[in-house]
């Protein structure tokens, strides 16, 4: 019957994407909607890391490390050029506290499984000739990647259409419901009729929208973050960087509260990021913010994204600007991704609230959007990132 | 290549301080406050730079400093655009390869790095 | 190679469109052919527009390009997202409070 697909995902960003090449790959026929443009939505907004050091040690760091390894046989499983590389990554201390804090975290990223180390002062000035003096110690990881989202997502819509995959721009949902049959019957705003036995939501920071024309709450809000795209210039020191209260606001964000004193700096969430694309040009971020969808670039954003940058590294006070974006992450309260069939809600699929590892945990996420959809036994670890658990 | 002394709207050339600028290691003579792409014109040099992927030459295209391919490596600095900056005694410009290298203004020890300087 | 040379082009395909990032014409057709029909999904899907003029010089010609292979009329062709600086600027010139003279 035509308009009727095994799967339809709504959400055509790297998470639908990965999810519909998968579950294609397992011989459904997939439908991807998108309500605007390819790469219009946060991965098409983001920098491009698969960076493990940030990872809480439990589920998210190990589904982190399964994606990883996903990604390393991707580009020829895809037949493309996914621009992965493995630049490694340092997250800079500058004090005793964040000291602490990081050697914890270090501790139980390895227990992980993770290759990480703290190192002293001269073997980070040795891979990182450039940084300010006041940095005390850094973490090294030789594991942390890149990707180029973008590449990833065409990867995925090329080698999805040799197997029957269809993906529809410019054709956002603004109904669903059951039919007679028990499918899902979904309005498109083009008004086309599309059903599935399975729906998959994976709408990203959008996802709580969507949720609404099924009556449920799906709390992903948006999470703001700006970000400094620089000219291609040569390498600056050996790998991507981040500094400890990048790490420690995530993951402690009441610590980080305390402690900001600038309200400006507080206001933006400011974290500091460095990573160089595989064509050569920098990201400099960024900032988390709680503005609903305002999309602007702010004044006081690059303002103090500038100011962060050149004080962690001086020299990039001469490198030129070209654009200044921003995105939004779709965050989640508990800090975990919502993965899982809707309670009380046969064939209905959530994928999403990646917040800021979208990138890093689309091959995973997708393969297990596969995995659900087929019916097939999960491991037990990734129970803990059922929706039950979000609803009200 | 040449200046125009004698233009049909603009009038005749005003005369101007002279002033010593090195491209790619060799002193050419400037006049204070014109554009470095006018001064090279004039010293007979027109490419400017080689491009990222092709190596392919670039010299002056819209010359308003919108399209950004007359950019040069100046004191140091790559992709500055060389058709909207004047120039000043003593400065050191050189064509630029791809997307450049760092010279003695823009970085301190840039180890680890490709060794382009 | 020198200015003065005449470098052949192979075919008109092999012209360049995005000065900057040096993406063909072929390259811009094989992506409206994939699907593309906006100035933001071609760039994102080739690169022709992310370089140092940020598509200044090659908008209006991939709109043109565009409009010729899929019919879609010039007028319903919509810029490609407006994001600032206006011009590359310094990193610097954004800083405030004391600037750090050091050379490091």
């Amino acid at each position: 019957m035509k308009g009727q697909y095994d799967v339809i995902i709504i959400g055509s960003g790297i998470i639908g994407l990965s999810s519909g090449y998968y579950l294609s790959r397992s011989g459904k026929k997939v439908l991807v909607l998108d309500r605007s443009e390819f790469g219009s939505g946060s991965s098409g907004a983001c920098d491009d890391m698969i960076l493990l050091q940030s990872k809480k040690a439990g589920v998210t760091l190990e589904l982190a490390m399964e994606s990883l390894e996903l990604y390393r046989g991707l580009g020829d499983e895809l037949g493309c050029d996914l621009g992965f590389k493995q630049m490694g990554g340092m997250i800079l201390i500058e004090n005793q506290r964040d000291l602490a804090v990081m050697q914890e975290f270090v501790e139980q990223q390895q227990a992980c499984g993770l290759n990480v180390d703290i190192v002293g002062r001269s073997e980070m000035r040795r891979r990182q000739p450039n940084i300010n003096d006041k940095f005390i110690a850094s973490t090294y990881s030789a594991d942390d990647g890149q990707v180029d989202p973008l590449m990833v997502m065409k990867g995925f819509i090329a080698a999805g259409k040799e197997l029957g995959m269809e993906v529809s721009y410019q054709e956002g949902v603004i109904g669903i419901d059951r039919d007679g049959r028990g499918d899902w019957k979904v309005t498109t705003a083009l008004g086309v009729t599309v059903r599935a036995e399975n729906l998959v939501i994976a709408a990203g920071a959008w996802s709580g929208k969507i949720g609404e024309l099924l009556d449920i709450d799906i709390p992903v809000q948006p999470k703001k973050g700006q970000l400094l795209i620089t000219e291609k210039i040569p390498p600056v020191g050996e790998t991507n960087l981040w500094t400890a209260s990048y790490v420690v606001t995530k993951l402690k964000p009441e610590l980080a509260e305390q402690e900001e004193p600038d309200p400006v700096k507080k206001e933006l969430g400011l974290g500091f990021s460095f990573t160089r694309t595989v064509d050569g040009n920098y990201l400099i971020g960024s900032t988390r913010e709680h503005v609903g969808f305002d999309k602007r670039a702010t004044f006081e954003a690059v303002e103090a994204l500038s100011n962060q940058v050149v004080d962690i590294i001086p020299l990039m006070k001469h490198v030129h600007i070209i654009r200044h974006i921003a995105g939004f992450r779709p965050e989640v309260k508990d800090g975990r991704i919502i993965l899982g069939e809707w309670p009380g809600m046969e064939g209905l699929f959530v994928a999403t609230g990646h917040e800021g590892d979208g990138i890093a945990m689309a091959p995973i996420t997708g393969k297990l959007v596969d995995d659900y959809v087929c019916r097939r036994e999960l491991p037990k670890k990734v129970a803990e990132l059922n929706p039950q658990r979000v609803l009200v | 290549m040449k200046r125009v002394i004698e233009h049909p709207v603009l009038g005749r050339l005003e005369d101007a301080k002279e002033v010593k600028i090195s491209v790619d290691g060799k002193e050419m003579t400037a006049r204070e406050g014109e554009m470095i792409a006018a001064a090279l014109f004039a010293n007979g040099k027109n490419v400017f730079r080689y491009t990222n992927k092709r190596h392919e030459p670039r010299g002056v295209y819209c010359g308003i400093g919108r399209c950004t391919d007359c950019v040069m490596i100046v004191n140091g600095v790559p992709n500055v655009r060389t058709c909207v900056t004047p120039v000043e005694a003593g400065m050191v410009i050189e064509t630029q390869q791809g997307i450049g290298h760092w010279g003695e203004e823009g970085s301190g020890d840039r180890g680890g790095e490709d060794g382009t300087h | 190679m020198k200015m003065d040379e005449k470098k052949e082009m192979k075919n008109d395909k092999d012209r360049l469109i995005c000065r900057c990032e040096e993406i063909t014409l072929g390259e811009i057709e094989q992506a409206i052919d994939e699907g593309c029909t906006t100035l933001n999904e071609v760039k994102r899907r080739t690169r022709a527009g992310m370089g140092l003029c940020q598509s200044r010089t090659c908008s209006k010609q991939i709109a043109r390009i565009i409009a010729q292979k899929t019919g879609k009329p010039l007028s319903e062709i919509m810029p490609v997202t407006s994001r600032p600086p206006a011009r590359p600027v310094k990193i610097d010139v954004f800083r405030t409070g004391e600037s750090n003279e050091e050379s490091n």
